[in-house]
């Protein structure tokens, strides 16, 4: 395997729908260094759920290259499987079965024996507050712990990656900040996150932002540099500059 | 993470999908409910509709044979039709029968004229006079069967005497037998494939499936996966059908119980697998259930399970030797009834097998584990 300082490369990046009519993703050039926390920023249909998509190995672009931690997607999919775990936009759990059932399953499919689920289980549960709710069925649990709960099948495996779609959207404040402050516990015990959100101020508590629009990336940057490059308070205002009068939800 | 991950194929992969479906299937009450119900309620219905033993046919028989000599033909008749439990005999004249027909309150009306017995004897030619409800085939077929039953018994070896020798079948066989094999394999058919449709199309309605597909899981595991838990189920439906077959219905099996129940298990993966493949074409458990119903309404009506394949149109007699059904019948059947083996059955067994092999195929091409664009 290469050795890169990139998690995540992706040249010239090329999602068509519907026979090109849909460009969902067109043309994105993107680059997330290891041990970073990245935020993909955009309206709902600017691209970021179809880059996430391509990343994981679930949908197959239509030109473009892109490698994931070092090995080229999608041609390495099924091992590129086990360097990063996703948080998919939907909750995507079996909400017939219950909190522990459900990382214990993901646990499986990547191998992992019983043990190492026990022992990482247990330790993503009290992290995540899910302790004294593990055997509770999925269906019955509140947004947010679904949310949590989602989080810790991704993280049941400890990839070095870690995909976010629309991980912090719609849960209360109190949740979100202590997601951000986890997810830089997690930044520095080494992994790498790419999280995407059309919430513009989330995007201050990442470490790069790229924004992005009709496919591809229109700016990148630290939350700092962004804002004085543009001499604006807040990621928000960047985004409004750089949109000029357009309508944002695409 | 170590390298014992970057397997090609896991097992335990596929064991944590069985697993997983079972415990679901275990959690979903109505689901379960419908594994175990849905054989027992089939079993009832079809069994008692389509045993073939049909009753009480109300019929009246004015008997107005004056007899020759000691001998009235037309009485002894009338007194065996009594003893036959087929019809059901009305106090009435010829002509009250008619009228009970015409209002739909009686199936047939016989007249036995003062000579019957006078012509029969003298001419060995005679006529009964029969008023008759046509518009159900089935029902006059009783009503004939049990009158010319009641004229070989009165003729006592004179007249043609048929000299019976049953291949198979017999006394201990009774018409909810015959029809036992043909309502197994339309239940291992139905259930099955709505059971396997529903669990499929369940993974894409919660959107867990594109995130199976992110994980090391390839599809040979998962179809794996699916096919174990299935077949658990089917080999259930198996058990219970038999079950009820053999000790609430009283059916004979001939043959070997055990491979009655290998014949049904091979006959129940095949299914699952067309269930695979058919899931491709389903977006909800609305069209999942239609597809189901799409396989099982030809499935019933073309297999000879309701109607011999001998007595359908040509062109529907040559369909039915595409209906996988048709095959698992001739061996449910074979089975049971006659109590045959592998070396009368081969065939059908080598073709349910090729089928198995068939859909498996397709299950597998038509299964990716990346996004439908």
């Amino acid at each position: 395997m290469k050795m890169s300082v990139y998690a995540v490369e992706t040249r010239k990046l090329v999602k068509h729908y519907n026979k090109g009519k849909v460009k969902a993703v067109n043309g994105l050039d993107l680059r997330i260094k290891k041990g970073e926390i990245y935020a993909l920023i955009g309206a709902n249909g600017s691209g970021k759920t179809t880059t996430i998509d391509m990343l994981s190995g679930v949908l197959m672009p239509t030109t473009g290259e892109m490698n994931v931690w070092g090995l080229p997607q999608p041609k390495n999919r099924k091992k590129i499987a086990h360097y990063f775990g996703i948080a998919p936009q939907e909750y995507a759990l079996y909400l017939d079965l219950s909190i522990w059932e459900n990382i214990t399953f993901f646990g499986k499919l990547y191998s992992l024996s019983r043990e190492e689920i026990e022992n990482t289980g247990k330790k993503l549960l009290e992290i995540l507050n899910l302790e004294e709710k593990k055997d509770v069925i999925a269906e019955q649990l509140s947004g947010g712990m679904k949310r949590r709960l989602s989080i810790a099948c991704a993280l049941i495996h400890q990839p070095p990656l870690l995909l976010f779609d629309e991980a912090t959207v719609g849960v209360d404040p109190v949740l979100r900040a202590y997601f951000w402050s986890y997810f830089r516990k997690l930044r520095d015990a080494g992994k790498t996150i790419l999280i995407t959100s059309h919430v513009m101020d989330e995007a201050e508590k990442a470490d790069r932002i790229g924004l992005m629009r009709a496919g591809v990336l229109i700016e990148e940057g630290t939350p700092s540099e962004l804002k004085q490059k543009y001499s604006v308070d807040t990621i928000e205002e960047v985004f409004i500059h750089l949109s000029g009068d357009e309508i944002i939800d695409e | 993470m170590n390298e014992r991950t970057h397997k090609r194929f896991s097992f335990a992969r596929s064991m944590a999908v069985t697993r997983r479906i079972l415990t679901q299937f275990r959690r979903d009450r109505m689901t379960f409910g419908m594994i175990v119900l849905m054989p027992i309620l089939f079993m009832f219905v079809f069994g008692a509709t389509l045993s073939g033993d049909i009753k009480n046919v109300p019929i009246i028989v004015e008997n107005l044979d004056d007899g020759f000599g000691e001998i009235n033909m037309g009485e002894a008749i009338y007194d065996e039709l009594l003893l036959d439990d087929r019809v059901d005999m009305r106090e009435g004249t010829y002509l009250k029968g008619s009228e009970m027909i015409e209002s739909g309150d009686l199936v047939a009306s016989f007249l036995f004229e003062s000579n019957f017995s006078t012509e029969m004897i003298l001419t060995g030619n005679a006529s009964i006079k029969l008023y008759i409800d046509g518009t159900k085939p089935q029902i006059k077929g009783v009503v004939y069967g049990a009158l010319t039953d009641a004229m070989q018994a009165i003729l006592e070896g004179r007249g043609i005497n048929i000299e019976e020798e049953l291949a198979f079948g017999g006394a201990e066989f009774s018409g909810l037998d015959v029809t036992i094999p043909g309502v197994m394999g339309y239940i291992l058919t139905f259930l099955i494939l709505l059971l396997a449709v529903l669990t499929v199309i369940r993974e894409d309605i919660g959107k867990t499936k594109l995130r199976l597909f992110s994980t090391p899981l390839t599809p040979v595991e998962r179809i794996l996966g699916y096919v174990l838990a299935l077949s658990l189920l089917a080999m259930l439906e198996t058990v219970l059908v038999l079950g009820i077959a053999i000790f609430i219905f009283g059916t004979v099996v001939k043959g070997s119980i055990l491979l009655l129940f290998f014949a049904g298990l091979l006959y129940g993966m095949a299914n699952i697998f067309l269930a695979f493949f058919l899931s491709n074409f389903a977006k909800n458990e609305f069209q999942s259930v239609q597809l189901a119903v799409l396989v099982a309404i030809p499935s019933l009506a073309f297999s000879g399970m309701m109607i011999p394949i001998s007595s359908l149109p040509p062109i529907i007699a040559t369909m039915s030797k595409f209906i996988p059904l048709t095959f698992a019948i001739t061996i449910f059947e074979g089975i049971m009834l006659r109590g045959w083996g592998l070396e009368q059955l081969w065939f059908e067994f080598t073709l349910i097998f090729l089928l198995t092999i068939c859909f498996f195929i397709l299950a597998l091409i038509s299964s990716s584990d990346k996004s439908k664009d």
